[in-house]
């Protein structure tokens, strides 16, 4: 009889589990509190921008005011000043997409943790050898049919991060 | 007596075990391993020249761009200057000149970004052929039935989880690696 259930274990089939992350972590309790942080970020940096666009309107209409009354040297020197302005307001812009990015993906980091070790907690519990994402970040099926669902893990992770996460808020 | 029913028990036992013993082995048929293509690709002596000469490529690119970029800056500071004298079609024309210039100058910076990803695929793609050969052969010799990505290009993971007993048995990445000589 043992020597029958370490046959079955040794040449038994591969347990595969799949989940869909994307669901999980919009789930996830700590979400909207990101989602609050992320916001709020991506609006003081708008706020900057606007502050620095109308800053150098602002230097453009006053240079142009002024302009008849300037001598040629110092025309000179205020286009210069205000071209060299247009560049790093362009260049702030442009890093703007870059900053939202970064601070997304570090206000995201630690659900992405709580996450993975829930599914390592739920695919141990069920004895599983691989979990397989469902679908891409963008969306994309990278599993498009399963025979069952019992195979899929989804709500077991989001329910063990709901319950450890209350348990923490508690203490 | 009893010893004969226990043999014919141990017998038929045998016989179930043996008939799910083969019934596993049928399954068993699908072998599967998987690979981290970016692991192999991260380690690859070839890399750090590929890397090198896509910054190159870049930075060439940033500098022409620049150069656009101060000579539009440049006509546009022309024009505001003597904007004051010349006639109202003068201007007009000026203008749509301008902004002819400017949209060129906007065009460029996304040709710019396409050139840049032609340029990566065109230096990583021998690489990545040389890992799918090394993958196929790996996988044959070990007589895999099929190999898994374990992410995308774009870092979403495929494989989510492996057991520690999966990683033992499954995870061709080290053997690919062996092939390819790193």
């Amino acid at each position: 009889m043992l020597l029958f259930v370490l046959s079955t274990t040794a040449f038994g089939q591969i347990k595969i589990g799949y989940m869909n992350t994307q669901e999980v972590l919009s789930q996830m309790p700590q979400r909207s509190d990101i989602e609050q942080q992320l916001n709020t970020f991506i609006q003081n940096k708008r706020q900057e921008l606007q502050q620095r666009t109308a800053a150098f309107q602002d230097s453009v209409a006053a240079y142009q005011q002024n302009k008849s009354s300037m001598s040629e040297a110092q025309i000179q020197q205020e286009e210069q000043q205000l071209s060299q302005m247009e560049q790093s307001l362009n260049q702030y812009q442009q890093s703007l997409q870059q900053q939202i990015q970064q601070r997304r993906g570090a206000l995201l980091q630690p659900l992405y943790d709580k996450m993975n070790e829930a599914i390592s907690t739920v695919a141990e519990n069920k004895n599983l050898d691989f979990v397989l994402n469902e679908a891409t970040s963008t969306g994309e099926n990278l599993i498009y049919y399963s025979s069952s669902k019992q195979l899929d893990i989804t709500q077991e992770v989001l329910q063990l991060i709901k319950d450890t996460s209350d348990s923490s808020a508690k203490n | 007596m009893f010893k004969r029913l226990l043999s014919i028990s141990l017998l038929s036992l045998l016989a179930i075990g043996f008939v799910t013993v083969s019934q596993a082995n049928a399954q068993q048929n699908l072998e599967i391993g998987y690979v981290d293509p970016q692991e192999v690709l991260n380690k690859m002596p070839e890399m750090k020249a590929v890397q090198q000469r896509l910054q190159n490529f870049i930075d060439k690119k940033r500098q022409e761009y620049a150069e656009k970029q101060q000579n539009f800056q440049q006509q546009v500071s022309e024009y505001q200057q003597k904007q004051s004298v010349i006639s109202e079609s003068a201007k007009q024309k000026e203008e749509e000149r301008l902004g002819k210039l400017n949209s060129e100058l906007q065009q460029f910076q996304g040709q710019i970004q396409q050139e840049i990803q032609q340029k990566q695929q065109e230096l990583v793609g021998p690489l990545l052929d040389q890992i799918d050969q090394a993958v196929s052969t790996v996988a044959q010799n070990m007589g895999l039935t099929y190999v898994i990505n374990r992410r995308t290009s774009q870092g979403d993971a495929i494989i989510l989880y492996t057991s520690q007993q999966a990683q033992q048995k499954y995870n061709i990445t080290e053997e690919v690696m062996n092939e390819l000589g790193i």
